[in-house]
């Protein structure tokens, strides 16, 4: 009788203990639903936090940058001076993080999320539109990718536009921070810099 | 007997721009008459359509005009030929601004060169960026008056222009439209972007997930026309959720024979040479013109604003 009422007194814990957490990822499900990120209501918890921790790490990256001396890019007619600009910007980000690899802020625990992420868009209600979009944005096949190197859309080559139902679903990025698609891979970019500051292969599916 | 009355209406027309803009006046919202009246020589020989009245809002519209080509120059050649009579006071561009590589010296051949009989006078360009484009020099780049923003509006007279970036449309900029239609007082809003909403062209097509993403903020709050490129045609498409919209995307760049034929899409479309327009704005009606690179009037007429009383 004693075990058994142990084992009622577990489960019954364990009930009490999971009807909060339940309700507090059925309500984070909810919001994104509303707001249209399907993708992102299909999270666990622990992937929440795993994108919690990137979107700290990229947080990390533009306080960095911010402590810089490089001036950001401001209006002028001088398109020299903002080429000029833009390449000491890169310089110094470079000089700031030498060290930098691939995986520093995709790092390999959120990765597969970002590829879940990607996946579950890709395959959702809105999938067909928007691999519609992805096909018309004239898209940029395989590129030599390089973390701190330059985004590969110099001479000419055209920025694939990236579907807004995808960037829905993805963490938000501060102001001079975008995701670019580069053939499979998705790439966080560096808008004032033009810089790779890094990338995950084999996002889309 | 006809050639009688076709001079009588033409001295008028060169005298009185109200007959002649009532000789092509076509309402879209009505059911899109075509634009069947013989084109009127006006003053400096042109075929101009616009009334020009006291006032009014007059812009030119360009699109992917970026190739630094004689094509481009064509049509800028057009444009200073018009702005000696219209005086429109800007520019509105529906992006790849510049085509290739973006030095300096890109600038110079691809926008500074063609355009700088307008610059000299003025005429002011408010660039919107494409995908050709490099929106963070172009953004930053002062005669395109982005002021360093990749999407802004700005005011003339009686409307607002909402320039948007369809190659990054993030939340962010979704919350930034919603916010500024919902708080905008003006009479005419218009929007214009690079990526096709609604499109008969069959390189690209249209951005079905930017539709879906816009479609329900314009009309939500009043979006009176919207203007894009990308597909390198001229398209003046019927109205969709009775907004007006034009694809103006052949200003340098060229795709012959592109637009699907027949396609129950266009009120007019044009894909055998480059062009651009002029807009009007007075009171309730959008008069406007479609030029080719050879000068020729390629559409015209005048669309009433949605919600204002019929006259």
């Amino acid at each position: 009788m004693n075990v058994l009422k142990r084992i009622g007194i577990f489960w019954f814990g364990l009930w009490l203990v999971s009807v909060p957490l339940d309700t507090a990822m059925a309500q984070n499900a909810k919001k994104d639903v509303a707001a249209g990120k399907m993708a992102m209501a299909q999270l666990t918890d622990t992937e929440r936090a795993q994108l919690k921790a990137f979107s700290d790490r990229v947080k990390e990256y533009q306080a960095m940058e911010k402590k810089l001396p490089a001036d950001k890019l401001s209006p002028t007619a001088n398109v020299q001076q903002l080429d000029q600009q833009r390449q000491t910007l890169r310089e110094a980000l470079q000089q700031a993080r030498p060290n930098a690899k691939q995986g520093d802020i995709f790092t390999p625990d959120v990765a597969p999320v970002f590829r879940k992420l990607f996946r579950s868009t890709l395959t959702g209600p809105a999938g067909k539109k928007i691999r519609a979009s992805l096909n018309h944005a004239e898209p940029i096949g395989p590129r030599d990718l390089k973390v701190n190197g330059v985004y590969p859309n110099l001479a000419g080559q055209p920025l694939q536009s990236v579907p807004p139902t995808l960037l829905m679903n993805l963490p938000v990025l501060p102001k001079g921070l975008e995701y670019r698609l580069v053939d499979h891979a998705v790439v966080l970019r560096d808008t004032d810099a033009n810089m790779v500051v890094d990338f995950l292969t084999d996002a889309l599916p | 007997m006809r050639v009688a009355k076709y001079v009588l209406m033409t001295m008028l027309a060169v005298v009185c721009p109200a007959v002649r803009a009532g000789q092509t006046a076509v309402d879209s919202a009505a059911g899109a008459r075509a634009a069947t009246a013989p084109p009127a020589p006006s003053a400096n020989g042109l075929d101009l359509k616009l009334p020009l009245k006291n006032g009014s809002v007059r812009w030119a519209v360009i699109g992917d005009n970026g190739t630094g080509d004689r094509a481009e120059d064509a049509v800028a050649n057009q444009m200073q030929r018009y702005w000696q009579v219209v005086k429109f006071d800007f520019v509105t561009m529906d992006g790849d601004n510049i085509y290739g590589g973006h030095s300096p010296k890109d600038f110079e051949r691809k926008f500074e060169d063609p355009y700088k009989p307008l610059l000299d006078e003025k005429v002011k360009f408010y660039a919107s960026v494409g995908n050709h484009d490099d929106p963070d020099i172009e953004r930053n780049y002062k005669l395109y008056n982005m002021g360093g923003n990749r999407y802004y509006t700005f005011n003339k007279g009686d409307v607002q222009f909402f320039v948007l970036d369809s190659n990054y449309m993030d939340p962010q900029q979704l919350s930034w439209v919603e916010d500024k239609l919902r708080g905008s007082t003006a009479k005419w809003k218009i929007a214009y972007f690079h990526h096709p909403l609604f499109t008969a062209a069959r390189y690209h097509g249209p951005d079905l997930d930017l539709r879906a993403k816009l479609m329900p903020l314009f009309t939500k709050y009043g979006m009176n026309a919207v203007w894009y490129g990308h597909e390198h045609v001229y398209e003046r498409i019927k109205p969709q959720s009775g907004i007006y919209f034009f694809l103006e995307g052949n200003s340098g760049e060229l795709r012959f024979h592109n637009l699907r034929k027949p396609n129950d899409l266009d009120v007019v479309g044009f894909d055998t040479d480059r062009a651009f327009m002029l807009v009007e704005v007075a009171g309730d009606d959008l008069y406007f013109q479609t030029i080719s690179a050879a000068g020729e009037t390629v559409d015209s007429g005048v669309l009433h604003r949605q919600g204002a009383a019929t006259q």
